[in-house]
Parts: C-alpha cells; sequence; structure tokens
C-alpha cells in the first residue's frame, strides 16, 4: 500500500532523503548495462568501456566488463577480485586498502539507499525532484580527497549516471541503462551468473 | 624431646660443656648484629630510587624460567623484543553502535593519559598511509610488488600493461592522470596493495582502528606502557583505571564492553594470586600455630617467642634473595609463606623438651641456661641439614624461580633455627610454665597404647588406602603446559582471546629472530628467508608474514630492481610504443623510473608510515651484529614450515633462530619432568643407603617403605583428584620423601618416650600439612599441585610412621666405631 501511494505520487514532487533510501532499499538485486568514459588529462583521447553491472544485497557489486578487454570486477564486503583470461584470479582484501574499501562501499551503499555509511565519508547534498534527482558528495577523509574531489550521481528510479572527479581535472562517467530489479527472493541468472 | 641423639649429648655433655656456654652468648649478640646489618640492608634497598635498581617483587612469568641455551646475542634480543612487545596495553571498547564505541574508546584515551601513552605508530590512519605512499613515491622503480618482480624477471611487458589497462577500466581503481605520468605501470599503487596493512583486519576510522562484526563495533586502541609492566604500583594504577572507566562505561550504557590486554594484565593477576596465597597460607598457619600452642602450652610467652623465630626467618629469607638474586619473585613469596608451617618446628622441639624436663623435675636439679637446648641440639641440627637437603633437590632443576624458592626456605630455617638456639635460652630458661600438661601428655600416652594395640587393624587400613591409591596413579594426567604457572584466570585468557580474535594479531604468535653482520646483510638475510615462507604461504599454511625487508627491500635488491625494470624497458620498447599510441600519450619510460637515485634504507624507519616497524627492528645490540625479527601470522602447521626450513638449509642456522615460546616452556618442563623422576629416585636410594649404614637390612626395608608410600600415596591421590602431574608434583614428592623419613627416624629411634615423639611429630606434621594445605588453594597450578602433594604426603608419612615403626631393638643396629 506504501508503495502505490509512493508511485502515484512521484511526479513533480520535491525529491527527500527518506523517499529516495525507501526506493533503492526496495530490493534484493539489480542489474544493469553501464558504459564508461574515463577523461584523462594525461591523455589525448577518452578511455571508454562497457559491460554488465550487477549489484546483489549480499553478494555484493560485480563490473563485468565486455569491452575493450573482457575482465571482471567483483566486489565483496572484504575482498576486491579482478578476474581476466590472462592474468587469472587477484584478490585484493579490501581492509587492508581504506581508498578501494571506501569507494567499493560508496557503490553498494548508494545502490541500497543507505545514505547514513555514505555520509561518513562524504558531505551530501540532494536536489530536484522524484523522477528526476541528484546527490553532490564532497570527501571529509583527506586520504579519499586525494583522489577524488567530488562525486556527482543522477537518477529517477534508479541510479542512471555517476561521474568521479579528480581533483587534477581527470573524470570517470558511468552511465547505467535498461536496469532490471529483483525484489523477489529469487536471484536471476544474469545476476549470480556474474559472480561465479 | 626424645631424639636419638639426646642420649649421646648427654653422654658428651661435660666435654662440650665449656666452649659452648663461652661461646653462646657471644654468638646470640653475633646473631643480633647480623640481622639488624640486614634490616639496614632491606631498609635502604625499599628506599633506594627506583632508576637505580629493579623493582623490589617481580611479577614477570618468565623470569621463573630457565635461560635457554641460546647464545647470548640472540638471548639478549629475545629480551629486546619482549620488552618491546611487553609493554603493549590493548584496549577495546565495543557497543552497537559505531559513535558511542569510537566516544568510549575517547573517554578511555583521556583517562589513562597519565599511565599509557597511545602507541601512534601501531594506529595506522591516513595520515600514516598517504605519507607512506609520499615516502615510496622517492624510491619509484626500486620498489616491486612480488608478482610485478616475477613479471619483470621474465623479461615480457605484456602482463605490466594488462595490469595497467584493468586498473584503468576499473571503475572503481581511482587511478588519475598525476598517477599515471608519474608511474606509467602503476608499480608503486601494486607495492603498496602487496603489503599487509600492520593493523590487520582493522581500518582507520576517525583517527582509530575499528573493526566491525555480528553488529558490534570494536573501537582497538594499543598503548605503550610508561613505566614496566612489571612494576607492582604501576599495574595497580592501570588496572584500577580501566576497571573504573569499565564501570563507568557500563553504568552510562550497560551495551558497552571493555576488553583489555597485555602481559600488565596477566602479571598483574600473578600478583593478586601470589598476594592471596601469602595472606591465606601465612595467616593461616599463624593463626593456627597460635592455637596450637595456646592449646597445649597454655601460655602466651611461647607464642611469642614462636612468631619472632617465624618472622625472623621470612625476613632472612627475603632479604638473602634479594641480596642474590637482585629482586623477589612474587610467586617465590607465595612458597615462602609455607616456610611459616616448617619453621616452628624448632620452637616445638624447645618448648616440648622444657615441658618434658619440667615434668620429670629436671628444673630443680639444673640451673644451666642451656639445659633446654643441649639435649635437643643434635637432634634440630640434624632435623635442619635433612630439611635443607631436601629444599635443595631444587637447586637441581635450573628453574630461577625454585632457586628462590630453595634460598627462601633455607636461610628462612637457618635463621629460625639459630634464632631458637641462640636466643630461646635467654627468652625462656626462667619462665618455665605453670600449666598442667600432665594430662596432654598422659592423653597421647594413651593414644600410643591405642596405636598399639590396633596395630594390626591400622596397618591394613593403611595399606588398602595406599593400594587404593596407587590404583590412581593409572589415571594420572600428565601436563607440562606453560599454565602451569600462570593463575587461573578463565576471564583475562577469553578477553584476550577475543582481542585476537578482533586484532587479527595473537598474542603469543610464534616468531623468528634474524642476525648479521650489517643492516643491509640483515635485509638480505630476511629476503632469503622470506623466499622460503612465501612457499609456505602459497601453499596455504601461513597467512602472512610482517618483516621489515618487506617495507625497505635490501639496498641489493632495490638496485637489482631497477636495472632489471630498465632493462625490460629497453627490451620491449616496441611494445611499449604501441601501448602509448593505443591509450593516446607519450611517456618518457625510462626517465620515470630512473629518476629515484636515493636509496630507502633502514634510517627511513623514523617516517610515520614505517614507525609500526620499529619493534621488529632491534639494530645493533652487540658491536657489528644486527638483529630484527619476522613474525609469522596465521601459522597452522609449524612441522610443515621447519620441514621447509630445512630443506632449504634453515634449519640449524646460526643466525635464525625460531621463537615460539610457550612451546619452548612446555618443551622445557617435559623435558625436566622426565629427569625429575630420577630425582627422585637417587633422592630415595640415598635414603636408602644412609638407612642401610645403620640398619640391617631388614629393618633399613622397613623404614624405607615409610617414605616411599607416602610419595606413592601422595602421586596416586594427584590421579584421584584429577590433578595433572607435572614437575612441581615430582619435586613436592621428593620433599615428602625427606620429611617422612624423618617421622620415621624420630619413632624409630624413640625408645620409651614415644609419648613425646608422637606429641613433637604430631605438632609439626600439624602445621607442616596447614601450610601445604592451604597452598593447595592457590590460584597458581603449580604450586597447588605442590601443595596438594605435600599435603597428601605428609598426612601419610605421619600416619604411617607411628604404625608401621615399632622401636628398634639392639640386634637391627649395625655396630659402627663411634655408635
Amino acid at each position: 500500500m506504501v508503495l502505490a501511494f509512493i508511485s502515484s505520487s512521484a511526479m513533480g514532487e520535491p525529491i527527500d532523503l527518506d523517499y529516495l533510501k525507501q526506493k533503492l532499499a526496495d530490493k534484493h538485486a539489480l542489474s544493469a548495462d553501464f558504459q564508461q568514459t574515463r577523461y584523462l588529462a594525461l591523455l589525448s583521447k577518452p578511455l571508454r568501456s562497457s559491460g554488465l553491472f550487477v549489484y546483489h544485497e549480499t553478494s555484493g557489486i560485480c563490473w563485468d566488463i565486455t569491452s575493450p578487454y573482457p575482465v571482471k570486477i567483483i566486489i565483496t564486503d572484504e575482498a576486491l577480485v579482478q578476474k581476466d583470461a590472462s592474468m587469472g584470479e587477484q584478490a585484493y582484501a579490501l581492509n587492508q586498502n581504506p581508498l578501494f574499501e571506501t569507494i567499493s562501499g560508496l557503490f553498494s551503499a548508494v545502490f541500497q539507499g543507505d545514505f547514513s555509511t555514505v555520509e561518513k565519508y562524504f558531505e551530501m547534498s540532494l536536489t530536484g525532484e522524484r523522477d528526476s534527482w541528484s546527490i553532490h558528495l564532497k570527501p571529509e577523509n583527506t586520504l579519499i580527497q586525494k583522489v577524488y574531489s567530488s562525486i556527482d550521481i543522477q537518477g529517477s528510479d534508479w541510479i542512471q549516471k555517476v561521474t568521479l572527479f579528480d581533483p587534477k581535472g581527470d573524470r570517470t562517467e558511468i552511465q547505467f541503462q535498461s536496469p532490471e530489479v529483483d525484489s523477489s527472493n529469487e536471484t536471476s541468472a544474469n545476476v549470480s551468473a556474474c559472480f561465479q | 624431646m626424645s631424639q636419638p641423639a639426646s642420649n649421646k649429648m648427654g653422654n658428651s655433655k661435660l666435654a662440650i660443656r665449656k666452649p659452648m656456654d663461652r661461646f653462646h652468648p657471644w654468638a646470640a649478640w653475633l646473631w643480633l648484629i647480623i640481622l639488624i646489618g640486614a634490616l639496614f640492608y632491606l631498609v635502604q634497598r625499599v628506599t633506594l630510587p627506583a632508576e637505580h635498581q629493579p623493582a623490589f617483587f617481580d611479577s614477570n612469568i618468565m623470569s621463573l624460567l630457565p635461560v635457554n641455551e641460546r647464545d647470548k646475542g640472540m638471548e639478549q634480543a629475545l629480551q629486546q623484543v619482549a620488552e618491546n612487545f611487553g609493554q603493549r596495553v590493548v584496549v577495546v571498547v565495543a557497543h552497537p553502535d559505531r559513535d558511542a564505541a569510537l566516544r568510549g574508546a575517547r573517554r578511555v584515551e583521556s583517562a589513562v593519559v597519565e599511565l599509557l601513552e597511545l602507541d601512534k605508530s601501531v594506529q595506522v590512519d591516513e595520515k600514516n598511509l598517504l605519507s607512506l605512499g609520499k615516502l615510496y613515491g622517492d624510491f619509484i622503480g626500486a620498489l616491486l610488488a612480488p608478482k610485478d618482480k616475477a613479471y619483470i624477471s621474465a623479461g615480457d611487458a605484456t602482463p605490466l600493461l594488462n595490469q595497467v589497462l584493468m586498473q584503468l577500466y576499473n571503475p572503481v581503481s581511482g587511478i588519475n592522470s598525476a598517477q599515471l605520468e608519474f608511474d606509467p605501470l602503476l608499480l608503486q599503487n601494486r607495492f603498496l596493495q602487496s603489503l599487509a596493512s600492520p593493523g590487520g583486519k582493522l581500518k582507520p576510522d576517525n583517527g582509530l582502528l575499528v573493526y566491525q562484526a555480528e553488529g558490534v563495533v570494536y573501537a582497538v586502541q594499543f598503548f605503550k606502557a610508561t613505566q614496566s609492566v612489571y612494576h607492582l604500583t604501576y599495574q595497580a594504577q592501570v588496572k584500577t583505571i580501566l576497571d573504573s572507566l569499565e564501570l563507568e562505561l557500563k553504568q552510562s550504557d550497560a551495551r558497552f564492553r571493555l576488553l583489555k590486554t597485555g602481559a600488565l594484565f596477566f602479571a598483574e593477576a600473578g600478583v593478586q594470586s601470589a598476594r592471596k596465597d601469602i595472606s591465606t597460607v601465612g595467616l593461616g598457619s599463624l593463626i593456627a600455630i597460635v592455637v596450637l600452642i595456646g592449646v597445649v602450652f597454655r601460655s602466651l610467652r611461647p607464642i611469642g617467642l614462636s612468631v619472632l623465630a617465624i618472622g625472623i626467618g621470612c625476613f632472612s629469607g627475603v632479604v638473602c634473595v634479594v641480596l642474590v638474586f637482585g629482586q623477589v619473585h612474587i610467586m617465590a613469596l607465595a612458597f615462602g609463606a609455607s616456610l611459616v608451617g616448617v619453621a616452628i618446628d624448632y620452637s616445638f622441639h624447645y618448648f616440648g623438651e622444657h615441658l618434658s624436663q619440667r615434668r620429670y623435675q629436671l628444673k630443680s636439679k639444673n640451673n644451666d641456661r642451656l639445659r633446654t637446648l643441649k639435649p635437643i641440639l643434635a637432634a634440630i641440627s640434624l632435623g635442619l641439614v635433612s630439611s635443607l637437603m631436601a629444599y635443595s633437590a631444587l637447586l637441581w632443576a635450573p628453574f630461577p624461580g625454585l632457586h628462590q624458592i630453595a634460598l627462601l626456605s633455607g636461610v628462612g630455617l637457618v635463621a629460625a633455627y639459630l634464632t631458637v638456639m641462640l636466643w630461646f635460652p635467654y627468652l625462656y630458661s626462667t619462665a618455665l610454665s605453670e600449666a598442667d600438661t600432665d594430662q596432654l601428655l598422659s592423653a597421647v600416652s594413651r593414644g600410643v597404647s591405642w596405636i598399639q594395640r590396633q596395630r594390626m587393624t591400622l596397618r591394613v587400613m593403611l595399606g588398602l588406602l595406599l593400594l587404593l591409591s596407587i590404583a590412581g596413579l593409572a589415571q594420572l594426567p600428565v601436563t607440562d603446559d606453560v599454565r602451569l604457572l600462570q593463575q587461573l584466570s578463565v576471564d583475562l585468557k577469553q578477553q584476550e582471546l577475543e582481542i585476537a580474535d578482533v586484532t587479527g594479531a595473537r598474542q603469543n604468535q610464534p616468531f623468528l629472530l634474524l642476525r648479521a653482520g650489517s643492516e643491509q646483510a640483515l635485509l638480505a638475510h630476511e629476503e632469503k628467508l622470506r623466499e622460503v615462507l612465501q612457499i609456505a604461504e602459497q601453499q596455504g599454511f601461513l597467512e602472512s608474514v610482517v618483516a621489515v625487508s618487506k617495507y625497505l627491500p635490501s639496498l641489493q635488491m632495490q638496485q637489482e630492481n631497477r636495472n632489471q625494470l630498465l632493462a625490460l624497458l629497453q627490451s620491449n620498447a616496441e611494445k611499449l610504443e604501441q601501448f602509448q599510441a593505443d591509450i593516446g600519450t607519450k611517456w618518457h619510460w625510462a626517465q620515470s623510473y630512473s629518476a629515484g637515485a636515493e636509496t630507502l634504507t633502514p634510517q627511513h624507519l623514523i617516517e610515520p608510515g614505517l614507525a609500526f616497524l620499529k619493534p621488529l627492528w632491534l639494530g645493533s645490540l652487540e658491536p657489528a651484529q644486527y638483529y630484527s625479527v619476522i613474525l609469522l601470522v596465521g601459522l597452522q602447521n609449524e612441522q610443515q614450515l621447519r620441514a621447509l626450513f630445512s630443506e632449504h638449509g634453515f634449519a640449524k642456522h646460526p643466525d635464525v633462530v625460531w621463537i615460539n615460546q610457550a612451546q619452548e616452556v612446555t618443551a622445557v618442563f617435559q623435558r625436566y619432568r622426565q629427569a625429575a623422576i630420577y630425582l627422585l629416585l637417587a633422592a630415595y636410594v640415598g635414603i636408602s643407603l644412609l638407612l642401610l649404614w645403620r640398619y640391617s637390612l631388614g629393618r633399613a626395608l622397613q623404614l624405607a617403605a615409610v617414605p616411599a608410600s607416602a610419595a606413592l600415596f601422595a602421586l596416586g591421590g594427584l590421579g584421584w583428584l584429577g590433578i595433572p602431574f607435572n614437575i612441581f608434583a615430582l619435586l613436592a614428592a621428593v620433599l615428602v620423601i625427606g620429611i617422612a623419613i624423618d617421622y620415621t627416624l624420630f619413632f624409630a629411634e624413640a625408645g620409651e618416650r614415644r609419648a613425646s615423639t608422637l606429641l613433637a611429630v604430631g605438632l609439626s606434621a600439624c602445621t607442616t600439612i596447614l601450610a601445604f594445605g592451604l597452598l593447595c588453594l592457590s590460584g597458581t597450578q603449580a604450586l597447588a599441585t605442590f601443595g596438594t602433594v605435600m599435603l597428601l604426603g605428609i598426612t601419610y608419612g605421619f600416619l604411617a610412621a607411628p604404625i608401621w615403626i615399632s622401636a628398634t631393638t639392639p640386634a637391627a643396629i649395625k655396630t659402627h666405631t663411634g655408635t
């Protein structure tokens, strides 16, 4: 009943955090196509990559990059695992790298609407309406400040775009398209396949 | 009293009377002067400022243990390590809410600020990590992750370039232009990733270390003690403040928990346990003595004099131990409390003889001051010698703790003996008790004749008891664990385990001590050893190692790394060219990696990011000898690692020493437990030979059976009680044999004076049994085991001697010249 009320009144209303929290938390898993464009001042052309992004509330996050180079990056609570054909599997314990941990933690926190975790490391502001909102994040932690000056997240029913800004002018844009949300406890095949 | 020697003394009285009478007063004065001197020494020792000397009381368990058979340098290095890590105090505040946990930890930090210093080097925070990254930036190209090093040695740049690509395409890698420009192959990133964070499972959070698990947030703080953790007052201060903090936090919110660990708390618990032992054993025996003497002699003066003799005994024992060892171990003191019950014997003999003389109206015939002393002199001297011999058995095992106990007890007995012998004749010669003690002696006499009548029944009962007890030997559990010496503080142990769980670092993890002729040689030595350790890591029975050379490779290694890298860049020039074209940039590969001209050396250990390694870098402890430590984290199979070591020639390497203290102590206990069995047999054979010298074979066997059955009964009893058998039980058994043979001989030689012998032996057995019986209650297993064996053995010996041993017939005594 609550859900029905929310969706019927979504249009044109100003966004608030509680609403967004509920909206984002209401799923077990999500998969979406993503496109990453990295603009590095050092490189004359942007670096583009694309693939499948998968979030699962217990398994973590999986980036299944297909182009230009097939590689899978799986992030769980404890580790970042990188899998590819030529190098095999490489795991990095997250708690031994606070930067990795914060950034990868940020993605899973945002995708499940856990803004209290986000606010641990970032100063956060939310603007816009329910069907088109944006979050602006400024890191408070000096270690993260070295790498990201700010992070922008844009979304509607789902998160559409994340932009990471580097203090020296580099930036990374990640766009998410055609999301599939799993509200049931059943994990769909492409979600579980990604974590394999 | 009726001692075998008293008749002899009577015969030779005339011969020794003159010199003894003349010298006795002088000797009494001399004893007073010696004691005053000792008192001055003690006062000066206690009041001297703490900086000039070790603490008066020692509470470190390690100082009870034998010095290992390592060379001096390694032993010194080990001491340094113990100091580096032993001074650590870990406090953990746990709460379901992160902010509350952090707040609690801050409260702890501010409350203990005067006693404990926060160890900033372990407190891995963002600042330390940033400074480490900055520092390593100066040595780019010289520092390589193990995997990168393998790729570079193989001579193909492709895997390295693939790594860069993957980092670039990884959405969460955080790679930026600045990094790429500075380090195109991102070698530094991967080198940093390859280092295990010193915090282990902990992660930095607002300047604190935090671990989250099952809805609980643990805020961990590593402190350094500002004074020696074995300093008694300091220990108590730290413990008190943390206890009150725990209470304060709990009162503010019941969900708070405060966990703490460190050598300090174990030492403090040991001190508390010893303090309790001293008061129960010491005070308990003292009260019993006062009551016993009050009942038997019905006079106040013997009570006062007994307390004086005991007091002087304990005082002298402590002074001598401090003189020889520099300090008294708190556990020797706890054991020494049982001295009260043994040192009283000389007083009993003195007062008993006094009583006996009064009964036989010897008073009117003899006004000699020494008349009470002379008949018992030989007996108590013999008693002293046999007790000293028994205690000297403790000197045999190379445990400094046992040596202290032997010295404390031995000197204490001698001092009590001298006090009785030299002072009692002046303090107790005329004031004969007017109490009617005939009743008591006749009661004992009735007891003696009852024993005589029931002898057969009693013998059968004793025999059955012995057989039953021997059955207990079969179920005697054995332990050689280091915990024998620790008080059984379950709570502390549990907190230690929980903290180990949280921090991922065990308190007693095994480590390696390394030595080399120079700093650089030491780093190279570490690197060679780490190659072997890496095999263990790959095979999965070793989690990781913490070593200085991991963070600070040797100059040779740095050079080799850079040379190999530059060679690779040259040989793969085309591939690199193609790669740059593909991603659209232009790098000066060789320039990036040859720039770092400076070299990383152990001088850099002062940098905040590396300071946590300092406890592992012992440096130069003797001229031209440098020492370091490699910590083995999460070692699951020690046997396998040792096999790996011998495979690679590190098994008996003089410059690599494997340290696993808990295991070493166990090995030492085991070795000496096995050897102590021979000591027990030797003591027994010695006594038997002594008996054979005086008695016929049959009689000697009969007498020797009593101490043997007392010792067997005691050890069998341990089995029934389920108390583990260990070296301390065996050493106590040696003492049981020594004391039981005394009782046996007293009865064998008692002749017609069985009643007064039973009274004297009974009194001394009572106090001895009580003193050691109270020691059974000790929280320290070693002392409790010792006390139990003494209690059982002496009780059996005391019962068996009057029942088994009848008066010696002249036919059973061999004739020697002079006897």
